[in-house]
């Protein structure tokens, strides 16, 4: 868990770097992901990255979509649909 | 309805047409007394383009406009300098009307009560509504008001429903938003386009809007905002973008008893259907027995052609003037699904990328020999660009060439527009007569 939120959290800082843009300092389990400093394009990109991190696209596995608000919801996503 | 401003006459002076920030509700008789109040002889039989406006600037000049000036044109915001002095020659235009505007929303605040509402003589307005064409060079597509809201409901709905759109007004799909609630008479709340989502949502949730519009990309990421559980729905729209079953599905277990409505609209036919059994794509039989007057076909390269004549034209009848839409479909079980643009051009969240702006912008690089840019699938925007990129042959597609890329786009384009991803590839698909090969987005 912890492993996978560091990898989420080092894509996060890489995505908005490449797009030159700042993410608040401190990403907390609460901050909102859509006010983490991504925007909607952003979060596209993140997710698409982590895909070749990690090898899988929850998004896409998700026979319904859900849709995290949180940096603790989206981490919780991807540890919900990691291979087991 | 001849023209929009006729129907301030035929409603209650009381009657709310907008909710905005900066005006507050605007109504029907503080909206024509404003018009009255103003100097109309100026734009009699005039060719008016609108720029950037404040909403609200935006929606009391089309009432001001359609009927008295020749010609609208409505630019579009991400035009570059060279593209929009092509369109105003095109359009051979008069006045442009941006920044402040007419500023309506002061002359709202004291409505001329003693002007006579006369009008000057009808004239028939020309919409003139740009889009980037099935090759990518700006186009403008002529419109009436007519023309426009061909396909609406005219029954009065306001006592049913507030509408809104998450999506720009000068768009074609949110024109549509602002044409059908003003046919419909059901007021609207207006949004401007570059506010926080927190903000909207709040003013949706206040003014207790349960009509909304917006594309797929836009619906996942107000589901990913908390104050979207204060949204209290009974329409709900999508448009602008091909639709998936995901969203779909979300949308009406998240709000139950909703009538949830998909539309295509094709801003060069200037036609549209909605489809509302909740499935993604549209059904087989509407290429037999067409939706509102929309004839549809497909040909042998899976590209939808539609005319817009009255239902006397058959799918059968070559007389019918058929247009390519440009879009790309597959039929499967008696179902047709939309795959992409028969041009190669990248829908991201509803924004268009044509492939060979971007391809133009890397190739001025000099360590970069060929370049393709292909979609690449995202369950968030359906779409992000990727760069494929050959490299001369002294250089190498590392990390730092491959920010270099992403940089030098950054500084030419449209955020949207940059690649997301910047890939090497040593194989670049070539059609017959030697250009990029653009088979369809699937």
């Amino acid at each position: 868990m912890e492993n996978l939120r560091s990898t989420i959290i080092t894509a996060i800082l890489e995505t908005a770097d490449m797009r030159g843009t700042d993410i608040v300092s401190a990403l907390a389990d609460d901050t909102v992901l859509l006010e983490s400093g991504l925007d909607s394009l952003g979060f596209a990109i993140l997710v698409a990255r982590l895909e070749e991190d990690l090898g899988y696209d929850p998004f896409v596995l998700m026979d319904e979509p859900v849709y995290p608000r949180t940096l603790a919801e989206f981490v919780g996503i991807y540890q919900q649909f990691a291979p087991k | 309805m001849k023209f929009l401003a006729e129907k301030l006459g035929t409603g209650s002076a009381n009657d709310i047409l907008w909710l905005s920030q900066s005006a507050g509700p605007v109504s029907n008789a503080k909206l024509a007394q404003t018009l009255a109040g103003l100097p109309l002889a100026d734009w009699h039989g005039k060719r008016v383009a609108l720029g950037a406006l404040p909403v609200i600037e935006f929606t009391s000049t089309l009432v001001l406009l359609d009927g008295l000036a020749e010609a609208i044109l409505l630019l579009p915001s991400e035009d570059d300098a060279q593209t929009r002095a092509q369109r105003l020659a095109q359009a051979r235009i008069d006045i442009i009307i941006e920044n402040d505007g007419i500023g309506f929303a002061k002359r709202f605040e004291a409505p001329d009560r003693g002007a006579s509402l006369a009008r000057p003589e009808f004239v028939s307005t020309t919409w003139l509504l740009p889009t980037s064409g099935t090759t990518g060079t700006p186009k403008l597509i002529a419109h009436t008001l007519a023309s426009l809201t061909r396909s609406m409901h005219t029954r009065p709905l306001s006592e049913i429903y507030i509408w809104s759109s998450i999506y720009s007004l000068r768009r074609f799909a949110g024109l549509q938003v602002f044409l059908q609630s003003w046919v419909s008479g059901t007021p609207l709340v207006l949004n401007e386009e570059t506010e926080d989502l927190a903000v909207v949502l709040g003013r949706l949730a206040e003014t207790s809007c349960n009509a909304l519009s917006a594309t797929p990309s836009m619906w996942r990421k107000l589901a990913m905002h908390p104050l979207f559980d204060k949204l209290a729905l009974k329409q709900i729209t999508l448009g602008g973008e091909i639709v998936d079953q995901g969203i779909l599905d979300m949308l009406a277990k998240r709000f139950p008893g909703a009538r949830i409505t998909h539309i295509y609209a094709s801003t060069e036919a200037g036609v549209g259907f909605a489809v509302r059994d909740g499935k993604a794509g549209f059904p087989g039989d509407f290429l037999s027995k067409p939706p509102a007057n929309v004839n549809m076909r497909v040909d042998d390269r899976g590209h939808l052609w539609l005319s817009s004549l009255p239902k006397s034209c058959t799918a059968s009848a070559d007389q019918c003037e058929w247009i390519d839409s440009g879009d790309v479909v597959k039929i499967d079980s008696d179902r047709v699904f939309f795959l992409g643009r028969a041009n190669g051009s990248i829908n991201i969240g509803g924004n268009k990328v044509m492939p060979e702006e971007v391809e133009t912008v890397i190739k001025e690089l000099p360590e970069v020999a060929f370049v393709q840019i292909r979609a690449r699938k995202s369950a968030i925007l359906g779409n992000l660009v990727e760069a494929a990129i050959t490299t001369k042959d002294n250089a190498v597609l590392d990390a730092a060439l491959k920010k270099k890329v992403i940089e030098h786009c950054r500084a030419r384009l449209d955020a949207f527009k940059v690649p997301a991803f910047v890939v090497a590839t040593h194989h670049i698909p070539l059609t017959a007569s030697g250009k990029l090969s653009r088979t369809s987005s699937e």
